[in-house]
C-alpha cells in the first residue's frame, strides 16, 4: 500500500525499545525470580488480597508464572501494534504516551507479581501470607519513576503540525455570502475494527464480572461509555459560515463544536494521521491544548482560538472550506465582532 | 460544497445557489448519491428565506440533478456529474477568453447563441 500523501517515517530506535524490549526484559526478570522461588513456595500461593490485607484468593504457583509471561506478551504486543499502526514522523507526544505507558505497565504487574510470590518464600501455609498492600505503592512509584524517566530519555517530542499550511481566504464581494458545507466520516473498515476492539473489552469486562461473581460489575460501564463514544463519533457535519465553524455530531447533533468568526486566531489546513497525533478515530484530545474531530488519514482543517487552544477537522477539499473560514474570520475582526452574529434579521426574498 | 451567494450581483439568489450545486457536481466535490445541505440549514447560514433554497433544489430536480424526496432531502443524481469531462474544455475557454480580453457577459451570451435552450 503506497501512500504519497505521508512518506512513512521510521520512529527512532530508542521508541521501541522502551515500548518492547524494556518491558520484555522486566517480564523476564520477574519470571526468572519467580522460577528461582519455586522450591520455596507453599502450595497452592496466595493470588489475591482482601481489603483488610489478609490474602483471599489462592492458585498453584505456575498460575502466577504464566500470568506474568502471558500479561507481558500480550500487552506488550498490543503496545506493539498500536506503534506499529500509529503511523507519521515521529515521535509525537502519542508515540512517546505508549512507549511510557507499556514500560510503567510492565514495571507495575512485573513488580506487584514478583512480589506477592516472593513474600511467600518460606510460608507453610498461603493463608498466613503477608500484607501485598505496601508493595502496590512501591510497584507504583516505580512505575511512575521509570515513565517519566523514560519520558526525559526519548527524543523530543515533535510537533505534528509541522506541515501546517495557513488557509488562503476566498475573496468575497462586498454583500456576498457564503457557506461551506461538507460531511466527514470514519471509514466503514475502521468502524469494523473499532467494533471489534469494543466487543473484545465487552467479553473481557464481562468475564471480569462472572468471574468476580458480580463484584467487578461497574467494568461493565467501560464498553458501554466506549460503544456510546462509537456512536457518536463516527459521522461529522462540517459547516463554515459568517458565523465561524460548527462541526456536529450525526445524526443527532451532539456532540457539537461552534467557534465564532471572532474567537479564531489563525485558520490552516494539514495532514493528520489519526493514530499517531490523536491516538485513534472520532471525538478526540491530543496533547497541547488541541481537540479534534478525527476521522481519517489526510487534510484537516486547524483553527487556533484566541486564547491558544486548538480545534481540528479533518475534512475532504479542507482547502476551499479553511479558506471561507479565514474569509469569515477576518471580516469578523474588522467589524470588531466578537461571538455569534445576534439580531441579524436580515432577511432576502 | 461551496455555495456563494452575492445579493447585489442582480441574479436571483435561487439561480446563484443552483449554479454553485451545478458547479459543484460538474467538478467532482459533489458525488452522485450525495445529500445536499437541508434546506433550514443552508437557509440560516446564507441568512436567506428557506423558500428561496426550496426554489433553487426545485430547479435543479426539474433539470434532473437531484432527487427530492420527503424525509430523505435532496440528493445528488448520476446525470449531476456529467458536466466533468468538459470542465478542462471550460477551463481553457475562459483562459483563452481572457487572454482576447472577452468580459464574462459576452462569452456566456456567446455561449447562449451557440447552445439555445
Amino acid at each position: 500500500m503506497t501512500d504519497t500523501r505521508s512518506p512513512r517515517t521510521r520512529l527512532p530506535l530508542s521508541v521501541w525499545v522502551v515500548t518492547v524490549a524494556l518491558p520484555l526484559i522486566v517480564a523476564a526478570v520477574a519470571v526468572a525470580l519467580q522460577l528461582a522461588w519455586l522450591p520455596e513456595l507453599p502450595d497452592p500461593i496466595a493470588i489475591h488480597w482482601g481489603p483488610d490485607g489478609a490474602p483471599d484468593g489462592f492458585a498453584p504457583a505456575w498460575a502466577s508464572i504464566a500470568l506474568t509471561g502471558g500479561l507481558a506478551l500480550g500487552l506488550t504486543g498490543l503496545f506493539a501494534l498500536i506503534l506499529g499502526l500509529a503511523r507519521g514522523a515521529g515521535p509525537t507526544a502519542t508515540h512517546k504516551l505508549l512507549a511510557v505507558v507499556s514500560l510503567g505497565e510492565a514495571l507495575f504487574t512485573g513488580v506487584l507479581v514478583t512480589a506477592s510470590v516472593g513474600l511467600q518464600r518460606g510460608v507453610a501455609d498461603a493463608s498466613a501470607a503477608p500484607d501485598l498492600g505496601p508493595w502496590v505503592a512501591i510497584g507504583l512509584g516505580a512505575a511512575v519513576l521509570a515513565g517519566i524517566a523514560a519520558w526525559f530519555a526519548l527524543p523530543p517530542a515533535v510537533r505534528p503540525d509541522a506541515d501546517a499550511v495557513p488557509a488562503r481566504p476566498i475573496a468575497l464581494a462586498p454583500g456576498e455570502r457564503g457557506v461551506w458545507i461538507a460531511t466527514t466520516r470514519v471509514s466503514s473498515g475502521a468502524v469494523a475494527i473499532i467494533l471489534v476492539a469494543v466487543g473484545v473489552a465487552l467479553a473481557a469486562s464481562v468475564f471480569a464480572a462472572v468471574a468476580t461473581d458480580g463484584a467487578l460489575w461497574p467494568v461493565l460501564f467501560v464498553p458501554l461509555l466506549l460503544l456510546v463514544l462509537v456512536c457518536i463519533g463516527v459521522a461529522w457535519r462540517v459547516r463554515v459560515d459568517a458565523s465561524g465553524l460548527a462541526v456536529r455530531s450525526l445524526p443527532l447533533g451532539w456532540p457539537r463544536v461552534v467557534i465564532a468568526a471572532g474567537d479564531i486566531a489563525e485558520v490552516a489546513t494539514e495532514h493528520v494521521e489519526p493514530l499517531a497525533e490523536f491516538g485513534g478515530w472520532g471525538w478526540r484530545w491530543a496533547p497541547g491544548r488541541s481537540f479534534g474531530v478525527v476521522t481519517r488519514s489526510g487534510p484537516a482543517i486547524r483553527v487556533t482560538r484566541r486564547d491558544g487552544r486548538r480545534f481540528t477537522v479533518t475534512v475532504d477539499d479542507a482547502a476551499t472550506g479553511a479558506g471561507l473560514l479565514a474569509t469569515s474570520s477576518s471580516s469578523a475582526t474588522e467589524t470588531g465582532e466578537r461571538g455569534p452574529q445576534t439580531g441579524s434579521a436580515r432577511r432576502d426574498r | 460544497m461551496l455555495i456563494r451567494v452575492d445579493p447585489g450581483s442582480g441574479v436571483a439568489i435561487y439561480d446563484q445557489i443552483a449554479a454553485s450545486v451545478r458547479a459543484a457536481a460538474a467538478r467532482g466535490a459533489l458525488r452522485p448519491g450525495e445529500r445536499l445541505p437541508a434546506a433550514r440549514e443552508l437557509a440560516d447560514a446564507l441568512d436567506i428565506n428557506i423558500h428561496t433554497v426550496l426554489r433553487a433544489y426545485q430547479d435543479l430536480r426539474d433539470e434532473g440533478l437531484v432527487d427530492l424526496r420527503r424525509g430523505r432531502g435532496a440528493v445528488v443524481t448520476e446525470a449531476a456529474s456529467r458536466g466533468a469531462p468538459i470542465l478542462e474544455a471550460v477551463r481553457a475557454l475562459v483562459a483563452e477568453a481572457r487572454n482576447e480580453g472577452v468580459g464574462a457577459q459576452t462569452l456566456i451570451s456567446l455561449i447562449r447563441e451557440e447552445y439555445p435552450a
